[in-house]
């Protein structure tokens, strides 16, 4: 596993720089504008990381590689899962920073709201790949990203949500103090949620992919 | 022991089927899986890694059974596939970095003194290497963790001759040792002949024969003539004829030629090709 995981770190350094970069460029804008988007896009980028890795596998055949190599067939898939949840880290904490410079400097969404834009950009980033990778480990990466599309759309729609919500928080943030429980017993359930559908996922996809031929 | 021992395996796709597949590969030897494209070798290699699933049979290897030892049985056995596979961005010492933390009995050193031998850079990216190279370093990665048994899945193919002889030599280094053994499959017959003491004649996912090859280059000649001489020779002796305009070549049995006659020898491909014709006429 420790080999897994080392290969697609090597990969997703060559590969993914540009995305650190956008990443970084996004978060620096995110710290004077107070539109979500920009925070939120490192996020969006690190979900694609897994899937964008497979795709490079597959060009590369590096299944058959694999596929003699001493590692089971569930560590293949877990190593991808890990993947995500590392680019997520890396994403959410390019995406903390730029909030909460915003929040101090630029006077824009207050800090006491950033774990909420956190958690939900986190349950958004899971999102992702907890809905396309089990698709393409059962079908390959084309269809995948076909799937990717229509949870891109799925993300904006909660992305514009989220936007709406902050506005109104960063409005009537003297009342917000009231409600603490109410947002932290939300968050916990989105967490909750989001966790759950990757966890389900993860097990889906080591189901998948240990029933299937490897020919690519 | 033997080092690989497959009884009754099949695999079943739409367009192709591999039937009842028998082979052992003793400790010590060299098989040569024969066959065109499309008759079953790759499946075959496939299905012993486990990267296909079977549909009958068993495969085991030094023993273990593959499906229940995968991990054991792969950290004893050194592959190399047409495709070898490797990240195309990943240079030499980067895939002996992730190997290292993948096989327990990988050895660096041994890796290194293969990337020196085949000189093979360590810090230029795969996808920049030639096929010759790309093999090289396939074997290199298989040979390192100190396999017993090596999976060679047309690694001779698409190779200029010199680097096919450095790579036959290898393998020949390799089988010097009698708990070694490779099963090699290729459509370079003779590559095989240089190396294999076995041979398994793959056609249409079906084993043609398996025999020992020094038996069979014993067993089979050529006698070449008119056809007055091929009338002469006793019928059960003569396996096949190929007539053309310059005379008659026709496959014999040495062992029922009559006394005096004698048959000119014929090489493994020409036995293939041989049997793939009566397979064919079948």
């Amino acid at each position: 596993m420790k080999g897994l995981l080392l290969k697609d770190i090597y990969m997703t350094v060559k590969y993914c720089r540009l995305y650190v970069l956008m990443a970084l460029i996004f978060a620096l804008v995110s710290v004077w504008s107070d539109n979500l988007m920009f925070a939120a896009y490192p996020v969006l980028l690190a979900s694609a990381v897994p899937v964008n890795l497979l795709a490079y596998d597959e060009k590369d055949k590096w299944a058959l590689c694999a596929g003699a190599l001493p590692v089971t067939r569930a560590q293949l898939v877990s190593v991808k899962y890990l993947m995500t949840l590392i680019a997520l880290g890396i994403s959410l904490l390019f995406a903390g920073l730029g909030l909460m410079v915003n929040a101090l400097v630029a006077g824009g969404a207050h800090i006491s709201a950033l774990p909420f834009y956190l958690c939900l950009f986190f349950g958004a980033g899971l999102l992702c790949p907890a809905l396309m990778l089990p698709i393409v480990f059962r079908l390959g990466v084309e269809k995948g990203r076909f799937v990717y599309i229509c949870v891109l759309l799925l993300f904006f729609g909660l992305l514009s949500a989220a936007g709406v919500l902050g506005a109104a928080m960063g409005a009537s943030f003297e009342t917000l103090a009231l409600s603490t429980g109410q947002i932290a017993g939300l968050l916990a359930l989105t967490l909750l949620l989001c966790a759950a559908l990757f966890a389900g996922s993860w097990l889906l996809s080591v189901r998948i992919y240990a029933k299937r031929d490897l020919t690519f | 022991m033997n080092a690989l021992e497959i009884t009754g395996l099949c695999k079943r796709y739409p367009d192709f089927t591999l039937d009842n597949l028998n082979l052992t590969l003793p400790s010590g030897c060299v098989m040569g899986l024969v066959g065109e494209n499309g008759a079953g070798k790759s499946t075959t290699i496939k299905l012993i890694l486990n990267m296909l699933r079977r549909d009958a049979g068993r495969v085991s290897v030094f023993g273990m059974d593959n499906l229940t030892d995968d991990r054991r049985i792969k950290e004893e056995v050194g592959v190399v596939l047409d495709d070898v596979g490797f990240p195309v961005c990943l240079t030499p010492r980067q895939i002996g970095n992730v190997l290292r933390r993948t096989y327990r009995s990988w050895n660096g050193g041994a890796y290194a003194r293969l990337l020196e031998r085949f000189r093979l850079p360590t810090e230029q990216a795969f996808g920049t290497f030639s096929r010759g190279m790309k093999m090289k370093l396939g074997i290199a990665a298989a040979l390192a963790h100190e396999p017993r048994l090596l999976l060679l899945d047309e690694a001779t193919s698409g190779l200029d001759p010199v680097v096919r002889d450095e790579i036959v030599t290898l393998f020949g280094e390799f089988t010097r040792d009698e708990n070694h053994a490779v099963l090699i499959s290729s459509h370079i017959v003779s590559d095989l002949e240089k190396i294999c003491d076995y041979v398994a004649f793959l056609h249409k996912g079906k084993l043609l024969l398996c025999e020992e090859k020094d038996a069979l280059l014993e067993k089979f000649g050529v006698v070449r003539g008119a056809e007055d001489r091929l009338r002469a020779l006793p019928p059960d002796a003569v396996r096949g004829v190929k007539r053309s305009p310059y005379g008659v070549e026709a496959v014999v049995e040495r062992a029922k030629l009559p006394s005096g006659v004698s048959a000119g020898p014929m090489d493994l491909e020409q036995i293939f090709l041989f049997w793939i014709g009566e397979a064919q006429e079948k």
